[in-house]
């Protein structure tokens, strides 16, 4: 039971990575904290829907397809919500951002029903063994996928020449702008890679749990834990965080209690914002 | 405005505001104004922590939530009458304002709100969850209307009605909308003001940052507090539905589209957001992307709301040497 | 007994030894500048002082009692004022209303005052207002009173931030960069509010690049560098020291004043 539950909590963990990773890099390069994040996630879910159950793409092009459609529907988001507010206090980027949350959710409510939709899910039957612990090759899917493409992101940033220009924005804006980094690009393609990769786990959490226009609420304020619990702008930390968030749940989802299990995460953010605010691996400031 | 016209201005509102149940008879009208004095009110309370001293709380919708159940609870479990189920809604609420704000109010800006975020959760997820005292989402019925204040002769003053409750909700806003006024002059407010504009220079002049913050949270729970006991004794049933996340959006939009920090903005905000789609039926299902659209509008530009707009541009900006 | 004083104060950042070992005092009346090159550790002592930062080792007493772990809002209670660089005012209240706030340690009367309007409440109010006006029109700003903060350009802006802290009744004030980004009539105007401001009695200590302010200003000079006191003096002194001539210049020169 208990790898079981270790197992389930990897594939979450890995979800929550993938959501979480494009959070903390909205925070710490742009600085900007992105209340509708979740509702992006939800878009890829719904794009996931449209591309492989009512089109019938194949499904690993369906994700593939989700991601890189959403990710460029991020970018008119940040043109057109979140430029005007950069010099503004940041109340102003939560203020915004919870606006676009409220129009793009009841946006899709209106144009798609309020009812949840079911996403094909191919691989479903297949079911893989590992020891004492059994899942569908569908659910493993998600824990391949988020690994490669956390890996992917990580060659990004650390080897691409565009990658290193997007740290050093988030170490030194002014610094970056002044060796010649063009920051509007540099903001654009980061909002597009946190579209992106929301949108990924968006997709690939669809055909497991069914797409519904409210369904970016909980993954963002769990998001929102995994990055605090990170370190604001730390993607190492969401990672982590990612991993351990999902862990937690499903451990404490099987053994304490599964009416309250979604209260967990939000008790351990709690306890980390009263105890170590910069999380797990952020600086103190102190 | 010269001061007279002012007094003019607002003894028309006010006159207005008091003789409008007795020209306007009809309920369903009336039953309108009675919900934005109940938005009005909780609004008020989120321009004391989120206007004026700048802490985003997103548990307000849960901080209502604690005050409708507390004065359900008490009604119906207890068979308190309003008139003591509410105080203590104020005061529990009060409380847990306390609890959750002592702890919070350490942290930095979004931190705070992100932890507010986190309990405003926590407490939907207990109300939905904790049947035995919320009823779960079945939520909580019968609650009794607010009694009566018995007069001398066999008359009495009855709450029951939506006249009645009408004439309640009002004192209570006039009381609120006085409390603000005079915040803005008080030394908490200004303490609280200065804590939104620049909290390194607020403490150099000796306020401290946290008990100012602390005190904000705590005063605008209590009229939370309040907010949920009018909401319980009014529609007489309560469920974790209102209750929620989204619910403080809402109530935020409302805030910033009035005027964050402004005198009047609330109550603009309120009845903007409340009576206007009643009477423009034909964009109801639309209604709430058209609040998310209006939200991002106004804080890309104008952040100040319409209160906070205008404010601005009638500012005296010449010497007192006239 | 000296009215601050700095024993054996240190402050590490991890790794990073920002100051170390660094002992300062400050006697009542005085007009002291805390001088060095960038990165030299004055604005960390700065804040360490003010209550900013927690010091990692040494001591801070202030008329002597200890305040090493006192913080900011606690100081200035006890007369320890500062003044910002940045964001030195509150922007969107008015001018006027920048001083009033900054009154608040002498406010007595409290929200329940307010809401009754009692009449002590309504004579305060009366009072700090006279009180905030004849700070500004002492400084110059009397006529600014209804612009909003923001509104001012930077000297006025850091004049106010001046005014603000001078409301606060403060024994003992400290400056962080008054003249930084100031033209020469700016700077000159702010030197002349500082040695108002000194003459009536205000122990001062200010942290400064702009070497005209603090060598025509200040009676002693203590110069930083790499974290640690490398000479103390009269600006004369200061001038020829052949230490402080080394941290800024390197070696080769005769006179500091060259640089200023």
């Amino acid at each position: 039971m208990f790898f079981q539950q270790m197992v389930n909590g990897l594939i979450l963990g890995g979800a929550y990575s993938l959501i979480s990773i494009g959070l903390t890099m909205s925070f710490g390069i742009m600085k900007i904290s992105n209340f509708a994040h979740g509702t992006i996630y939800m878009l890829g879910g719904y794009a996931m829907y449209f591309l492989s159950t009512v089109y019938g793409f194949p499904f690993f092009l369906s994700i593939a397809l989700s991601m890189c459609a959403i990710g460029l529907l991020g970018i008119v988001f940040e043109r057109i919500v979140f430029k005007p507010i950069y010099e503004g206090p940041h109340l102003n980027s939560i203020l915004i951002s919870t606006g676009l949350l409220i129009f793009l959710e009841n946006g899709v409510l209106q144009l798609f029903g309020a009812q949840t939709m079911k996403v094909r899910a191919p691989y479903s039957d297949v079911i893989i063994s590992i020891f004492s612990a059994s899942i569908t090759f569908q659910r493993l899917i998600v824990l391949i996928a988020s690994i490669l493409l956390i890996g992917g992101l990580f060659l990004f940033l650390n080897y691409l020449r565009i990658g290193k220009a997007i740290v050093a924005t988030s170490q030194n804006a002014r610094g970056a702008s002044l060796v010649g980094i063009d920051i509007t690009r540099i903001y654009i393609l980061t909002f597009a890679i946190s579209s992106g990769l929301a949108a990924a786990g968006g997709a690939l959490l669809a055909p497991l749990f069914y797409v519904y226009p409210t369904m970016g609420s909980i993954p963002l304020l769990k998001a929102f834990v995994v990055v605090v619990l990170g370190g604001m702008g730390n993607v190492q930390g969401a990672i982590a965080g990612g991993f351990l968030v999902g862990i937690a749940e499903s451990l404490g989802g099987a053994y304490i209690s599964s009416d309250y299990k979604n209260a967990f995460p939000f008790i351990i953010l709690i306890a980390v914002l009263l105890i170590r605010p910069q999380g797990l691996f952020g600086r103190s400031t102190k | 405005m010269k001061a007279y016209q002012k007094y003019i201005v607002s003894g028309s509102f006010i006159a207005a505001a008091i003789t409008f149940p007795l020209v306007v008879t009809d309920p369903y009208f009336q039953h309108i104004m009675n919900v934005v004095f109940l938005y009005s009110i909780s609004i008020y309370a989120f321009n004391i922590i989120t206007g004026i001293t700048g802490q985003l709380n997103l548990a307000h919708a849960g901080f209502i939530g604690i005050g409708a159940y507390t004065s359900a609870i008490a009604s119906v479990n207890f068979s308190m009458n309003f008139w003591l189920a509410m105080p203590l809604a104020i005061a529990v609420t009060g409380v847990f304002g306390f609890l959750i704000g002592f702890p919070s109010l350490r942290t930095k800006g979004v931190y705070f709100s992100l932890a507010t975020l986190g309990f405003g959760e926590i407490l939907f997820i207990v109300f939905e969850n904790w049947i035995p005292v919320t009823g779960g989402p079945m939520g909580i019925t019968g609650i009794t209307a607010p009694s009566g204040i018995p007069l001398p002769g066999d008359l009495a003053i009855s709450f029951g009605g939506k006249k009645g409750f009408y004439y309640l909700c009002l004192t209570f806003l006039f009381f609120i909308i006085y409390l603000t006024k005079q915040l803005f002059r008080s030394r908490l407010g200004q303490a609280m003001t200065a804590v939104r504009e620049n909290e390194s220079l607020t403490q150099s002049v000796g306020i401290s940052i946290v008990k100012t913050k602390i005190t904000a949270f705590v005063l605008s729970a209590m009229l939370l507090g309040l907010t949920g006991s009018l909401f319980a004794h009014y529609f007489r049933f309560i469920s974790p539905v209102t209750f929620t996340v989204p619910e403080t959006f809402r109530c935020l939009s409302m805030l910033v589209v009035g005027g964050m920090g402004t005198l009047m903005g609330p109550l603009l905000g309120a009845a903007i957001f409340t009576a206007l789609p009643e009477f423009l039926r034909s964009i109801e299902e639309y209604q709430w992307m058209v609040y998310g659209i209006v939200l991002m509008l106004f804080i890309a530009f104008m952040p100040e709301g319409i209160v906070g707009f205008i404010n601005e541009k009638t500012a005296k900006h010449h010497s007192r040497r006239q | 007994m000296a009215l601050l004083e700095c024993s054996q104060v240190s402050k590490h950042f991890g790794g990073l030894k920002a100051l170390e070992k660094v002992s300062l005092s400050i006697e009542e009346g005085n007009l002291v500048g805390l001088i060095g090159p960038n990165g030299a550790g004055k604005t960390t002592l700065f804040n360490l002082i003010t209550g900013f930062l927690r010091a990692t080792s040494g001591k801070i007493a202030y008329q002597g009692r200890d305040i090493t772990s006192c913080p900011p809002h606690v100081l200035a209670s006890m007369g320890l004022v500062r003044t910002f660089q940045k964001i030195n005012v509150f922007g969107h209240l008015s001018v006027l209303d920048n001083v009033i706030t900054g009154h608040h340690l002498q406010k007595q009367t409290g929200l329940i005052g307010a809401l009754f309007q009692s009449r002590k409440f309504r004579r305060e109010e009366a009072s700090f207002r006279r009180d905030s006006l004849a700070i500004l029109d002492s400084i110059g700003l009397g006529k600014w009173e209804n612009y909003s903060a923001k509104d001012l350009p930077l000297g006025l802006q850091r004049a106010l931030g001046i005014a603000v802290a001078l409301a606060a009744k403060p024994r003992l004030l400290l400056l962080d960069e008054p003249a930084s980004g100031m033209n020469s009539e700016e700077s000159y105007f702010i030197m002349e509010l500082i040695r108002k401001v000194h003459k009536s009695g205000i122990t001062v200590l200010i942290v400064e690049h702009d070497m005209s302010v603090i060598m025509n200003l200040c009676q002693r000079i203590v110069v930083l560098d790499f974290g640690k006191v490398v000479a103390e003096g009269t600006p004369e002194g200061i001038q020829h020291d052949p230490q402080v001539i080394e941290v800024y210049l390197g070696k080769g020169f005769d006179n500091a004043a060259e640089i200023a």
